[in-house]
C-alpha cells in the first residue's frame, strides 16, 4: 500500500512540475491566440484579452490555470471558441487510446511471434527473415511506413482505405505503422533472450523427454521472455505517443495527438497546457501498468 | 498472458466505437478543424465553405461573376450615397426549427457583431453604424458611404444569427438560417450538416447531407479522393497539381482566386534606402516563371489588387527600370512563415535577386504566430505576405495600407494615399470612387513599400458524380444548386 501511495504521489508531483514548465513554455513563446492576417480591432483584442484575464499578471494566471487543473477544470479552449479544453480532449481520447493499443498489440504479437520463430533456429532461414525485416522496420520512420502502406494495401491491392475512422479496417494501417519499428525492436529483444533461455539445461532436459518443440516454446520460454517484453512496453508507450502525433495526421485519425501539436502553433494556451496534462497523466500511468505487470511476472521486482 | 488478452479486448472495443457511421451524400476533405461554426467568430476559407452552407446572409454572391443577388433580403436600396442602405427582408423566413426569422433577427445580430466583448474579426465592418428595423426592413446608417456594403453582406460574418446563438445557450449551427442545418461537429473528425427544410429557397436536389472531414495533410486529402473516399477536395499538392494538369486530369481545375502574394518591405528610409531599390528588386523578378514554380492557376502579379474585381481594372506600374546595383546597407533579409509552398517562394526570389541583381538575400522562416509578430513589430526589412478579398472590392486590398490600419505593417505613412482613401469613401458615384481607389493603388504600386508577386489560384479536385460545386473567386459556392450528374448517383 507504501509503495502504490508513494507511486501515486510521484505521479501527481510530475503532472504539477510538467504542467508548470509547460506553462512557462507556451507563454514564454512569441505570438499570441489572437494574432492572425487581418489584425483585431484593439477594442476587440483588449476585450478578448480580458475575458481569458490575459490582462492579469504572468504569476495570477498561473495560479488560475492550477487552481482549474486542481479542480479538474481545464477551462475553455481559445483557438475554438464553441469548445471546452476537455471537450476537446476527451473526444479524442477513445481514438489514440485505440490507435496507441493497436499499436502495442502489433509490436507484441509480431514481435513476440518472430522473436520466438527466430530464437529457435539462430541462422536458420527464418531467422535471417526476421533479423532483416526487424532491421528495416526499426530503421524506416513511421510516416514512411505509412507512405509505404497506403501505397500497397489502399492504391495496389485495394483492401484497405487510405484514411478516415468510420471503419475497424480504418486502423489496421495506422496500428501497423505505429506498431511495426517496435516490433522490431521487440523481436530482437524476445530472441536474445529465448536463445539464452533454449541454451539452458533445463530446456535440454525437456528435450530430452521428448516434449514436443511448440509445448516447449508456449509453456517454458514464452512465459520467461515476457519479463523484458513487459519492460520495454513502458518506454514503448512512450514512444508510441510521440509517434502517433504524425501517424494521426496521415490517416485523418480525430485523436488528440494533433492537438498536441496544433495548439502550441496557434498559441491555444489552455489546450496546449491540458493536451500536456493529459499526455503526462497517460504516460505515468502506461509506465505504472507495465511496471505491475514486470512485478507479476518476475515478483523479485518491485514497483 | 491475461494483460494481452485485455489489450486486444479494449482494442476491439475501442474501434468498434468508431465504426458505424454512415457516409454523408456528399464528402468533403475541407482542411484544419474550424475555429467556430458561430458566422461572427470565424474567418478562414476552409471555416467560409462551411459557414455559407449553414448561414445565409442579406445578400448572395454570384459564384460566377461576383454580382450581388437576393439573399434573405429581397431588394436593398440607397440613400445619401450608400451612407444609408435599406434591405427588405423577404416575408415568411424562417430559422431551420421552423421559428420566425424577422428583422429584429438581423439587428439584434448586427448589434451582438458590434460589441467588442462578441470578439468578433468583422466588428469593424458594422462598429460606427446605427441600425433600426421596421417590421419588413432593416435600415442601416454609417458615417461614409458604403457602396461596398450589399456586397459585405453575402459574407457569413454579417449573417443573422438565432436568438439562442445570441443568449449562448445554443451549439452554433444547430438552428441555422442557411441551405444546411449542423448535425453535428466531431472535433478533429467531421463536420456533418443536413438540408434545411425551412431554407428560403428550394433545395430538394441538392444532396441530402454534406460532411466536411477534417483533413490537414494534402497528400492524405489527395489519398482519400483518389480512393474514393471523398467527393470534393480543395487541398492539392503542389506537385501533384502538377502532374494532374500535364495529364489533362478532367476531375482537377485550377481557377484564379481574388487573392494576392506580394512582399511588404519595412518603409524606406529605414535598412532599405529609398524606393527607387524596392523598385529595383521588383523588376528583377521574373513573375511568369515565379507563376509557374507556384503551381497552376497562379498568375503573374503587377497590381495588388487581382484582375476580376467587379468594374475595376488594376492600374499598370511604371515602366521597368533599367537594373542597376540597388543602395542597400549590407545584406538583405526575407522572412516567411515556415511552409513548403512559402519556402519555395523566397529560395526563387534568392536566385533572381542574386543571378539579376547580385545581391545577397539571407531567408529566414518563422512559424505563423511568432511571424505575424515580427510583421506587426515592424522589425523586418521584406517579409513574404498574402492578401485574399473579404469582399468583391478594391477596398479590401487597399485599405490594408491606410496609415491608419493595423493590417499595414510596413510604417508607411502616405498623405495622398490617405486622402485619395478617404476620398473615395465620401465618393457617392460608384465609377468615381473606382477611379480614384484606382489612383491610390497606382500610388501604391509605384512608389509604396509592396511589391506584387502573383495572384493565387484555388486547386480543386472534384467528382465527375455533382455539378454546380465549383467554387468561384471568392471560394464561395452555392450550396442549394449542387447537383448529382444524371446517371452518376
Amino acid at each position: 500500500m507504501n509503495a502504490f501511495l508513494r507511486r501515486l504521489g510521484s505521479w501527481a508531483l510530475t503532472i504539477l512540475a510538467v504542467h508548470a514548465v509547460a506553462f512557462l513554455l507556451v507563454r514564454s513563446t512569441r505570438g499570441g491566440p489572437f494574432d492572425s492576417e487581418r489584425s483585431l480591432s484593439p477594442e476587440v483584442r483588449e476585450a478578448l484579452e480580458a475575458h481569458y484575464h490575459l490582462d492579469q499578471s504572468i504569476l495570477h494566471q498561473y495560479i488560475e490555470a492550477l487552481r482549474g487543473l486542481l479542480r479538474g477544470n481545464l477551462g475553455p479552449s481559445m483557438h475554438y471558441r464553441d469548445l471546452g479544453v476537455w471537450e476537446i480532449l476527451s473526444a479524442g481520447i477513445p481514438v489514440s487510446l485505440g490507435l496507441g493499443l493497436g499499436g502495442i498489440l502489433v509490436a507484441v504479437v509480431l514481435g513476440v511471434t518472430s522473436g520466438l520463430g527466430s530464437a529457435r533456429r539462430p541462422s536458420g532461414k527464418i531467422d535471417t527473415i526476421t533479423r532483416w525485416t526487424s532491421s528495416l522496420v526499426m530503421g524506416i520512420p513511421n510516416f514512411i511506413l505509412a507512405g509505404l502502406g497506403v501505397a500497397y494495401f489502399s492504391f495496389y491491392l485495394g483492401w484497405l482505405p487510405s484514411a478516415g475512422s468510420e471503419q475497424a479496417t480504418h486502423f489496421i494501417l495506422p496500428s501497423l505503422a505505429l506498431g511495426l519499428p517496435f516490433a522490431g525492436q521487440l523481436s530482437r529483444l524476445v530472441r536474445a533472450e529465448g536463445l539464452k533461455i533454449l541454451a539452458e539445461d533445463s530446456i535440454r532436459a525437456a528435450r530430452s523427454r521428448g516434449l514436443p518443440e511448440l509445448h516447449i516454446l508456449r509453456f517454458h520460454v514464452l512465459p520467461r521472455t515476457l519479463v523484458p517484453v513487459a519492460a520495454f512496453l513502458g518506454p514503448a508507450t512512450a514512444g508510441m505517443l510521440t509517434g502517433s502525433l504524425v501517424i494521426e495526421q496521415i490517416f485523418a485519425l480525430p485523436g488528440i495527438g494533433t492537438h498536441f501539436v496544433q495548439a502550441a502553433l496557434n498559441r491555444d494556451y489552455t489546450l496546449a497546457l491540458g493536451a500536456t496534462v493529459l499526455y503526462t497523466a497517460l504516460l505515468g500511468a502506461a509506465t505504472w501498468a507495465a511496471d505491475i505487470w514486470v512485478s507479476r511476472l518476475d515478483p523479485r521486482i518491485e514497483t | 498472458m491475461s494483460v494481452l488478452r485485455g489489450v486486444l479486448v479494449t482494442a476491439l472495443l475501442l474501434h468498434a466505437g468508431a465504426c458505424g457511421k454512415d457516409p454523408a451524400a456528399l464528402r468533403i476533405a475541407n482542411g484544419p478543424d474550424p475555429s467556430s461554426l458561430d458566422p461572427h467568430l470565424a474567418s478562414s476559407v476552409s471555416e467560409g465553405r462551411i459557414l455559407s452552407s449553414l448561414w445565409a446572409g442579406l445578400t448572395k454572391s454570384n459564384p460566377t461573376n461576383l454580382e450581388v443577388m437576393p439573399g434573405l433580403a429581397e431588394t436593398w436600396t440607397p440613400s445619401e450615397n450608400g451612407r444609408i442602405w435599406t434591405f427588405k427582408i423577404r416575408d415568411n423566413l424562417r430559422w431551420s426549427d421552423g421559428s420566425p426569422l424577422t428583422t429584429k433577427d438581423v439587428k439584434a445580430s448586427w448589434v451582438r457583431l458590434q460589441n467588442p466583448k462578441t470578439g468578433a474579426p468583422y466588428q469593424n465592418w458594422v462598429a460606427d453604424a446605427s441600425i433600426s428595423t421596421s417590421s419588413n426592413s432593416v435600415r442601416i446608417e454609417f458615417p461614409n458611404p458604403q457602396p461596398q456594403f450589399p456586397a459585405m453582406c453575402s459574407w457569413p460574418a454579417l449573417a443573422p444569427i438565432p436568438p439562442g446563438l445570441r443568449n449562448e445557450n445554443e451549439i452554433p449551427g444547430e438552428v441555422s438560417s442557411g441551405p444546411y442545418t449542423l448535425k453535428y461537429w466531431k472535433i478533429r473528425d467531421r463536420v456533418r450538416v443536413i438540408r434545411n427544410p425551412f431554407y428560403w429557397k428550394k433545395n430538394s436536389e441538392a444532396p441530402e447531407s454534406i460532411d466536411f472531414l477534417t483533413v490537414e495533410s494534402s497528400f492524405t486529402a489527395l489519398n482519400l479522393f483518389l480512393s474514393g473516399e471523398v467527393d470534393w477536395t480543395p487541398l492539392v499538392p503542389r506537385l501533384a497539381a502538377l502532374a494532374l494538369v500535364k495529364k489533362k486530369e478532367p476531375s482537377f481545375s485550377a481557377s484564379p482566386r481574388l487573392g494576392t502574394t506580394f512582399l511588404r518591405f519595412q518603409a524606406p528610409p529605414s535598412s532599405i534606402h529609398d524606393y527607387s531599390t524596392i523598385k529595383t528588386l521588383s523588376d528583377a523578378i521574373d513573375r511568369k516563371k515565379l507563376a509557374e514554380v507556384v503551381g497552376p492557376g497562379s498568375i503573374p502579379a503587377i497590381s495588388l489588387t487581382p484582375p476580376g474585381l467587379p468594374g475595376y481594372a488594376p492600374p499598370l506600374p511604371s515602366r521597368f527600370s533599367h537594373p542597376v546595383k540597388p543602395k542597400l546597407h549590407g545584406r538583405l533579409e526575407l522572412i516567411f512563415p515556415s511552409s513548403d509552398a512559402n519556402r519555395i517562394v523566397a529560395e526563387f526570389l534568392q536566385d533572381q535577386w542574386k543571378r539579376n541583381l547580385g545581391v545577397e538575400v539571407l531567408l529566414v522562416n518563422q512559424e505563423w504566430k511568432a511571424f505575424l509578430r515580427t510583421q506587426q513589430s515592424g522589425n523586418y526589412q521584406i517579409s513574404l505576405s498574402s492578401w485574399i478579398a473579404d469582399y468583391p472590392d478594391p477596398l479590401s486590398f487597399l485599405e490594408i495600407f491606410h496609415s491608419d490600419s493595423g493590417n499595414n505593417r510596413t510604417g508607411w505613412e502616405n498623405v495622398q494615399y490617405d486622402t485619395l482613401l478617404d476620398m473615395a469613401s465620401q465618393e457617392g458615384n460608384p465609377s468615381e470612387r473606382l477611379k480614384i481607389l484606382r489612383r491610390a493603388e497606382s500610388l501604391l504600386i509605384r512608389g509604396g513599400p509592396i511589391v506584387p508577386l502573383t495572384h493565387e489560384a484555388g486547386t480543386d479536385l472534384i467528382s465527375s458524380q455533382w455539378s454546380n460545386i465549383r467554387p468561384g473567386p471568392m471560394g464561395n459556392i452555392n450550396w442549394e444548386r449542387i447537383r448529382p450528374r444524371s446517371g452518376a448517383k
